[in-house]
């Protein structure tokens, strides 16, 4: 099918959209954008702990995708390994030029910012606080409950423990059940995105 | 320099901690960060693990940044890609 042809929207696949961005279409870049730049936000975030950097690193690793669009070859590798890999790299670096570590004020900063989205934003995050909320409740309670209060209440091992009863080796021993369960779930949520939706044209 | 941590040490505090590695045991955030300054496979652990961290983490702020990086490359459009050929979708 000729490309101009080809209609694309967010369930694209990356090696479809990738073929239009080689012929500058602004439209599959920006879908592209949309897909990985929160996820590659989060991995710098990770690494750099500084909101500020976490933005440079990721804009300067997706426009690398558009400044080198003509030079993509399909099938060589995989686009997104690729774009994690140069992200984590680059933060990497930073990371390890700027020791000692800096303060963690902007991650709280961060945290505080986040209070104040914008109405497409609260559409994005009620539909994906949504897809969480169901693969947190396929998990076993307290699976659940210690990934809750690790990630939302920000409590450490101990706390976890303290909070539900159980030794610290059993607060480690849920949490690392609990993301291994969501890891499947998740892959078993993209597989099914895929088949729905490998026969839009 | 021979990274301290070595790879299964490495994912075990990945599938406890997660990626965020301000939250793992004082002492092994360096070693972690040598670990995957050296080898490819702790990277694509630590990718995997980010993916599930980032399940928790709000979206709000990444449209600001979508527009700024959709801006630039209207830049690079003006520089050095004065005849961009639109595919007409």
């Amino acid at each position: 099918m000729s490309k101009e042809l080809i209609k694309i929207n967010e369930h694209t696949n990356d090696e479809v959209l990738l073929a239009l961005i080689k012929d500058n279409n602004q439209k599959a870049y920006r879908i592209l954008v949309d897909r990985y730049l929160g996820k590659l936000w989060r991995l710098s975030v990770n690494v750099l702990r500084n909101e500020g950097e976490a933005d440079e690193v990721v804009q300067e690793a997706l426009l690398t995708v558009w400044k080198n669009r003509e030079k993509w070859v399909e099938g060589k590798a995989k686009f997104s390994t690729w774009v994690y890999r140069i992200t984590l790299n680059r933060c990497i670096d930073l990371k390890r030029r700027r020791r000692p570590t800096t303060s963690t004020q902007s991650i709280e900063e961060t945290m505080a910012s986040e209070d104040n989205p914008g109405a497409e934003n609260i559409i994005i995050q009620k539909e994906k606080n949504n897809k969480l909320k169901k693969m947190l409740d396929e998990l076993p309670q307290k699976q659940k409950n210690a990934l809750i209060l690790y990630y939302y209440e920000e409590l450490n091992i101990k706390e976890i423990s303290d909070k539900i009863s159980t030794t610290e080796q059993g607060a480690r021993s849920l949490l690392k059940r609990g993301r291994k369960n969501l890891k499947d779930l998740l892959t078993d949520d993209s597989k099914n995105e895929y088949r729905t939706f490998q026969g839009t044209p | 320099m021979t990274p301290k941590m070595n790879i299964e040490h490495f994912k075990e505090h990945l599938e406890v901690y997660g990626a965020e590695l301000a939250r793992w045991p004082e002492g092994t955030q360096e070693d972690a960060l040598i670990l995957l300054q050296n080898s490819s496979s702790a990277q694509d652990c630590f990718i995997e693990a980010s993916k599930i961290d980032s399940l928790f983490s709000p979206e709000d702020k990444h449209h600001a940044l979508l527009e700024k990086i959709m801006e630039n490359t209207n830049d690079d459009d003006g520089s050095d890609k004065a005849t961009t050929k639109k595919s007409g979708l």
